[in-house]
Formats: C-alpha cells, structure tokens, sequence
C-alpha cells in the first residue's frame, strides 16, 4: 500500500460523479496504490472491519454506494456492516475511505461528510479518493493515519487500544486550536499518563496533523508516503 | 448517446466506461437506470456517506429498546 499523493483544493470534476458533494467545501484527493492481493477475501475482511469498529464504532452506521439499489455492483450485503464489498482490491481503499470519512466528522467536528473512491482503468490497482474536507490539516492527518491503521490490521499486527489517545487528542486539540502543545500540561489536563500523552503528540506529529502550510501551498501540497 | 461498454468480467463487477464528453443531462440518465456514473479514468466508482445525526442513532437505539 503506498501513498503516492495527497492534495487539498476544489476538484469540481468529480462533484459529478456524486451528487451528495456539497458545493463550495474543499476536499482532498488522496492518490493511493493498493496490493492486488489479500485484504478483500470476505473472511479477512470482516475481520478488518470489526478491528477498525472497535476505534471508530460509527462506521457501522455510514451510507455506502447510495444511488446503487436498482442494480447493485456489490456482491452482497453483510449483516451489521455499512461497507459494500465489491470483492476485489477496491474494498481496500473503499475502507480506506470510511475510516477516513469518520474521522473527518469525529475530529473536525463536520455534521456530514461524503467521500468517493475510484479506481483507475490503469494500473487497476491505483485509485483516487475524494472527501469533503473543512480543516486541511485534519484531511491530510486522517488520510495518512487511516492508510497506517487499515495497513497494520492487513499485515496481523493488530491495533493497540492505546490508538485511542490519537483520536482523542486530536479532537481535543481541534476544540480549543490555541491550546500550547505542552505534554505534561496537556497529561494533567485529560488525567492521562504522560507515556500516553507523548505517544498520542508523536502519531499527530508524524501523520501530519501539525502541517502548516499557507493557502497557496495547501492547494498543491504534495505528500509522497 | 455516447458508446457506452458495458462488461462484467471476473469478479462480477459491472463496469461502465462513459466517454468524457458525457453531459449532465446523459450522467443522470445512468443514475437513474441503476449505474453508478464513470468518466473515462475510471473503472469503478464508490461512494460513501456518514453524518453526525446523533438524533437518528438515538432513535434506533430506543426502538430496539421497546
């Protein structure tokens, strides 16, 4: 799985391909080559689908491939799982896509978020996804960390609960955008230990969610991972 | 209306390749025939939706209640 881009700006060409885009939000378009095999097998994606719900329960309840009941290009439904699995690498970076949708409306506090994920004609394993983005900087953290999490469940390593603080923190720190990055007075403020504090910083940090790029650089931001 | 492939090769994935110079108008034509709408780039399109509707999820906990 490898990133090959991340960009933020209007990309008004795929507000056709789906109609729930709401016009005038920015979004960010993340260009992202998935391994045409393993992930999507029906056994070891459901297993990679409760993993991600113990992090972003919510994720159950998401529209998926609205538009699409007359004929449906999914395979079947699974029961308590909002995803549609279509039964190829594409449910891969679909789920990419929810995660990253979750995340968008949990940290960045959107009342609604929609997203679209497509896979190239060439290389069939390449796709662009798109979603609504109202905090760059939230877009382009959610990206990256979602790739990160989806990569490590594929690879068996599983997720520490201690992945919570990340999610945690960044919220908090989304509630208040002035507060001073100091670990031990942000560890006595959320009555964590300082361990966990440092470690949630450190992912933020290292997914980007500390980018401060200007207006011009976010529209051409590019990111290879 | 443009040439339109439709195939469904393995996987059971039905997929439309639509020429660029689709209009809306033709766009909204598949939508409401059931497809999904494709540009040209692409094979394979899905969508996805989540909204912070806190009053829905308390409705649907409340019903499984009763």
């Amino acid at each position: 799985m490898n990133v090959l881009t991340i960009l933020y700006g209007q990309f008004p060409e795929v507000l056709k391909l789906y109609s729930r885009f709401q016009p005038g939000i920015a979004q960010v378009k993340m260009v992202i080559d998935i391994e045409p095999s393993g992930g999507f097998e029906r056994a070891k994606f459901l297993k990679v689908f409760g993993e991600l719900s113990k992090f972003f329960p919510t994720i159950a309840h998401h529209s998926c491939c609205e538009e699409w009941q007359s004929l449906p290009l999914y395979i079947e439904e699974e029961s308590g799982v909002s995803l549609k699995r279509v039964g190829e690498c594409a449910d891969v970076a679909h789920l990419i896509e929810h995660v990253i949708i979750d995340m968008q409306v949990r940290i960045a506090g959107m009342t609604k978020c929609s997203g679209l994920t497509c896979g190239w004609k060439e290389p069939e394993n390449r796709f662009d996804i798109f979603f609504e983005c109202t905090n760059a900087r939230v877009g382009h953290f959610a990206a990256q960390y979602a790739v990160y999490l989806v990569k490590k469940i594929l690879r068996k390593k599983g997720i520490s609960k201690r992945h919570r603080y990340v999610i945690e923190m960044a919220e908090y720190l989304m509630t208040d955008p002035g507060t001073d990055i100091n670990p031990d007075e942000l560890a006595g403020r959320l009555g964590w230990r300082k361990g966990n504090t440092m470690m949630a910083l450190s992912m933020l940090d290292r997914f980007g969610f500390f980018f401060s790029g200007d207006k011009s650089q976010e529209n051409q931001e590019e990111n290879r991972a | 209306m443009p040439e339109v492939t439709a195939t469904k090769p393995r996987n059971r994935i039905q997929r439309l390749y639509v020429d660029d110079s689709v209009s809306e108008s033709e766009l909204k034509e598949f939508e409401t025939g059931g497809y999904n709408r494709l540009t040209g780039k692409y094979r394979i399109v899905l969508n996805c939706r989540a909204e912070s509707d806190d009053s829905r999820l308390k409705r649907k906990i409340e019903i499984g209640r009763i």
